[in-house]
């Protein structure tokens, strides 16, 4: 391997040194795809035949899809934690290609879950989408922003306590704006009138934009102590 | 200095049940805008606050900012949720409901829960300067969603939350009175809030 390398390349090699144990273990996405699974599972089956309005179904589709999320992501440094190698990646990687490999993951991860749910939840809940594109793209923005905030959040609570339970405590707030703008974009998808919809989406990305900021300002504490 | 402010504080609450007029279509009730604007002002203050000295603990490194920060945002949490109740107390009277998810609840009740998650952060860690360090990445990381959920959040939601006092055309639509005592009570829990604070500083319970 070369050691002297841009920052571009050693991002690219976190986010393969990533993909490659997760593909060893294969722990991750398979809890976060079953977690999510059984989530949907539980959902419609409660709900049977019933016809739930957009904003009803867009709720749901962001609550499953949340908490599916805190229940994979923060192993993105709690397994280097536990399997011993974060001594080794605190000795060889720098703070910046460290977060934005994990960073790449983690959005890689919410990526396919989100390609896993979204064909099964439009099945499962009988949803017609009528505007494609802005769905995709509010997919987008809200899976950067809960990658950039759990990435960063995850390195804070590898040194606590009762720690999947207080990820779940300190990432809610921060994910709040992301998810409140998501829901109330992925209404519109689900709505036949078309829309206007694209002021919210600017913020959500703008949001995505200044979280990943200053993670890459503050990871710096976080990482060299 | 104590007995300045409790002197202070008294002339304050005269003023406030005293020589407060009624205001239009709320009558007395107004009054506890005069409780909940400085409370609610105070609580952002000490956010901005524990935000400033997590900023200089992670500069300088030095245990006593962190004991600040983390003082700070106590008494934050304190005040913010004095100003959650005594706003739901006068949604209730003027507006029929405690809690109706209005864009400023929202934005307090994340604070509040920042706040909580802040602490639940602080009380798993064990050793002082890891969770002095982490802390103030948790607490600055926080501050920077805040302008989101102040400025943005609201414009999506209707609102029933009076305009803040200076409003976006820049006047001023209270009576002189009314101004000045607001000014008066602002004054004066700021004043208490710094005074907790150094009182802290002086018996650091950490």
């Amino acid at each position: 391997m070369r050691i002297m390398s841009s920052g571009f390349h050693k991002v690219y090699l976190i986010l393969i040194k990533e993909l490659q144990t997760e593909y060893r273990s294969r722990e991750a996405i398979g809890s976060l795809l079953l977690f999510s699974l059984t989530t949907l599972s539980a959902v419609s089956m409660t709900i049977g035949s019933q016809v739930l309005s957009p904003r009803f179904l867009a709720v749901l589709f962001w609550i499953v899809l949340f908490f599916s999320a805190m229940a994979g992501l923060s192993r993105v440094f709690l397994q280097e934690q536990s399997s011993g190698t974060i001594y080794t990646l605190r000795a060889y990687g720098g703070a910046q290609p460290i977060l934005f490999g994990k960073f790449l993951y983690n959005f890689v991860l919410l990526n396919l879950l989100s390609l896993f749910l979204l064909p099964l939840f439009l099945a499962f809940l009988n949803t017609d989408v009528y505007h494609l594109k802005l769905l995709l793209l509010v997919l987008l923005a809200g899976n950067t922003g809960m990658a950039v905030i759990t990435t960063l959040l995850a390195s804070l609570i590898i040194q606590a306590q009762s720690q999947g339970a207080l990820f779940t405590i300190i990432s809610f707030p921060l994910l709040l704006p992301v998810l409140l703008f998501c829901i109330q974009l992925t209404t519109a998808a689900f709505t036949p009138e078309p829309t206007a919809a694209m002021q919210p989406l600017l913020f959500l990305f703008v949001y995505d934009l200044v979280m990943l900021g200053i993670s890459s300002v503050l990871f710096d504490y976080i990482w060299y102590d | 200095m104590n007995s300045a402010l409790t002197i202070f504080t008294m002339i304050t609450v005269f003023c406030v049940f005293y020589l407060v007029p009624q205001a239009q279509g709320l009558g007395s009730l107004v009054r506890i805008a005069f409780f909940h604007i400085p409370v609610a002002w105070v609580s952002v203050l000490a956010f901005l606050l524990s935000a400033w000295k997590a900023c200089c603990y992670l500069r300088n490194r030095k245990l006593e900012d962190d004991v600040m920060s983390s003082r700070s945002a106590g008494l934050g949490l304190v005040f913010c949720l004095l100003a959650t109740i005594s706003g739901a107390v006068f949604a209730k009277l003027t507006w029929g409901s405690y809690w109706n998810w209005d864009p400023r609840q929202i934005t307090i009740f994340i604070l509040l829960l920042i706040y909580g998650a802040y602490f639940a952060l602080r009380s798993s860690i064990g050793e002082a300067e890891v969770r002095a360090r982490l802390a103030a990445v948790y607490s600055l990381f926080s501050c920077a969603a805040m302008p989101f959920l102040v400025f943005v959040i609201p414009r999506y939601y209707f609102s029933l939350h009076p305009e803040p006092i200076l409003n976006k055309s820049g006047s001023l639509q209270m009576d002189t009175t009314m101004l000045v005592i607001l000014c008066l009570a602002l004054i004066d829990v700021t004043w208490i809030f710094f005074k907790c604070l150094q009182a802290g500083k002086a018996a650091p319970d950490e």
